[in-house]
């Protein structure tokens, strides 16, 4: 029908994981028609000296389904609001708007996977890439009875870093936390992982 | 990662990298229209460079306050893009400048009359233009302010 | 006439080249260039005499734009006989945060065991080699260096970020060789240049060499 009113979009909430964040809300269904969505945003600036200005999503402008992409908009730890309207042809709905607004501080910060391995007897570590604001403590030791624990903040992800040097015949575990400087917070760690280094053990 | 700023007792910290990545991508199409290429508004000579330590507090505290409120809300574009990034340089820019109301506060960002002078200067510069072309100016010289904040 | 094309700074340890591309359409013919430069703020374009009427396509305006705190454009026009083209005219160039950082100066010593490196900063380009030697890292305090290390017996490679200019890689296995790969990083810079590589092979393991005897 064409003169219908276009129902505003329900429901928004921010699904955030490891930075990266999703406004989800409710289909608009319109039997027949084809519905579209534009996503809108502002940062706590554009609130309080721009007001009148909202700033259309990098993915959204518009979008098929009822979910957007704002990573890439939300580039600040300030509260950003963020808003929807459904399209219908040259029909609008109104703007629904999240409520409260969001920060990217309250982020779900997971644990890092990582894979361990030695190359000889190098302890060597390879870290998920989950993007530039990420870095990672590393913390390692040798599995014995008062074994000293070693950390290291590694910044390199998607290769090989090396670790340290290991004795013949030993074990060693390594563990890691993410870390995000920009929003001041960390994961938790991650569950050990431990390799044994061939050789006989050096005597004492 | 993150910068660390010392300004005088005023300690603060900053994504200083993320902040210079942002203009990066937004740089040269700035500057390029930026037809006053005989005019320099922060200059080192005159006003960033020896700038005591005690100073740099005051001084930067009233460039953020310059930036959020003539720079970047009367640049003019139609580029999403180009508004995206300004967006995000704002932002930043208000969270540094609330770490310096924090400091004011404590009375660790004092204004003397060295750094308000230098900051007088730098506006007499940026109000020798006309609106729109000063406004082009200065966001095209954030690099220049950027790296003063990375020595300080 | 059609201007020269893509004029930009080659920038590597600040030593900045201009350098363009001829005309389009004028190929084959013998076309000469003028440059000229501008330090953004200040009044007017200065010529540089060894890059007038030059038939290069490049023009080293290092010493011109040897202060990097300050920013500068430069402009090429082409001539050909009594012909010249308009100018054409780089974007703004900001030197320091502009160029590209070169490779330390890498120096290896093995042992049976272990290899030492040390690493020498990359240097600031100077007018006379008789001048003072300016590091890159005292323009960048944050430099750092990102060694890889491929053991070519096993096929495995692994990195560390270092900052310090020595390093020892220990536990190594003997009698095989090592390639180090090291390229120079500041945070927030353009791309690095070319990383250097050096190869070398840890000693025989004196132990095995005796039981065999």
């Amino acid at each position: 029908d064409p003169g219908a009113v276009v129902p505003a979009p329900q429901n928004l909430s921010v699904h955030s994981a490891n930075m990266k964040h999703l406004l989800v809300w409710s289909p608009v269904i319109l039997p027949g028609e084809t519905v579209h969505y534009w996503v809108e945003y502002q940062g706590e600036y554009e609130s309080l000296y721009m007001s009148h200005v909202w700033i259309p999503s990098s993915w959204c402008s518009p979008t098929p389904g009822p979910e957007c992409d704002v990573t890439d908009d939300i580039t600040a730890t300030v509260p950003y609001r963020l808003r929807v309207r459904a399209t219908s042809g040259p029909r609008a709905s109104a703007w629904s708007a999240l409520k409260p607004p969001f920060n990217r501080n309250s982020t779900l910060l997971l644990p890092p996977r990582m894979a361990v391995r030695k190359d000889g007897s190098h302890l060597v570590i390879e870290l998920e890439d989950l993007g530039p604001q990420f870095e990672f403590f590393v913390t390692f030791w040798r599995k014995a009875p008062g074994a000293k624990e070693h950390a290291k903040v590694v910044r390199s992800v998607g290769f090989p870093v090396y670790l340290g040097a290991m004795e013949p015949g030993a074990v060693y575990c390594v563990k890691a936390r993410a870390l995000v400087r920009a929003i001041a917070r960390r994961s938790a760690f991650s569950q050990a992982q431990c390799v044994e280094v061939q050789g006989e053990a050096l005597p004492l | 990662g993150l910068k660390t700023l010392h300004l005088g007792s005023c300690v603060v910290t900053i994504n200083l990298q993320e902040i210079q990545h942002g203009f990066s991508e937004i740089r040269d199409s700035v500057q390029a229209k930026d037809d006053n290429i005989n005019i320099r508004i922060l200059r080192s000579t005159e006003s960033l460079q020896d700038t005591k330590a005690s100073e740099k507090c005051c001084l930067l505290h009233h460039l953020l306050s310059f930036y959020l409120n003539r720079v970047f809300n009367n640049y003019q574009t139609t580029d999403h893009p180009t508004l995206r990034k300004l967006s995000s340089l704002a932002n930043s820019f208000l969270i540094i400048k609330k770490d310096l109301q924090l400091c004011h506060a404590h009375m660790t960002c004092q204004c003397e009359e060295e750094a308000i002078a230098k900051y007088n200067r730098i506006l007499s510069h940026f109000e020798e233009l006309e609106p729109q072309a000063a406004t082009v100016k200065a966001l095209g010289e954030l690099d220049i302010l950027l790296r003063w904040m990375e020595e300080s | 006439m059609p201007k020269p094309t893509n004029i930009t700074f080659f920038s590597i340890n600040m030593k900045n080249v201009l350098q363009w591309n001829p005309p389009e359409g004028l190929h084959g013919i013998e076309l000469t260039y003028t440059v000229q430069y501008f330090i953004y703020g200040q009044k007017k374009w200065l010529s540089k005499s060894e890059c007038r009427q030059i038939n290069r396509t490049y023009c080293d305006l290092s010493t011109e734009t040897s202060d990097y705190e300050h920013q500068y454009y430069a402009k090429v026009k082409a001539i050909w006989e009594a012909n010249c083209s308009e100018w054409a005219e780089t974007e703004r160039f900001y030197p320091l945060l502009e160029t590209q950082i070169g490779p330390p100066e890498v120096a290896l010593a093995a042992s049976e065991k272990s290899i030492s490196i040390v690493l020498t900063a990359p240097e600031k380009w100077k007018r006379n080699p008789e001048d003072p030697t300016v590091s890159m890292q005292q323009i960048y305090s944050s430099l750092n260096y990102n060694i890889s290390v491929y053991n070519t017996k096993s096929k495995r490679m692994w990195s560390q970020f270092v900052t310090n200019h020595t390093l020892v890689l220990s536990w190594l296995e003997p009698n095989t060789l090592y390639c180090v790969t090291v390229e120079s990083f500041v945070p927030g810079l353009p791309g690095h240049t070319q990383p250097s590589q050096q190869c070398v092979s840890t000693l025989k393991d004196q132990t095995s060499t005796l039981k065999v005897k």
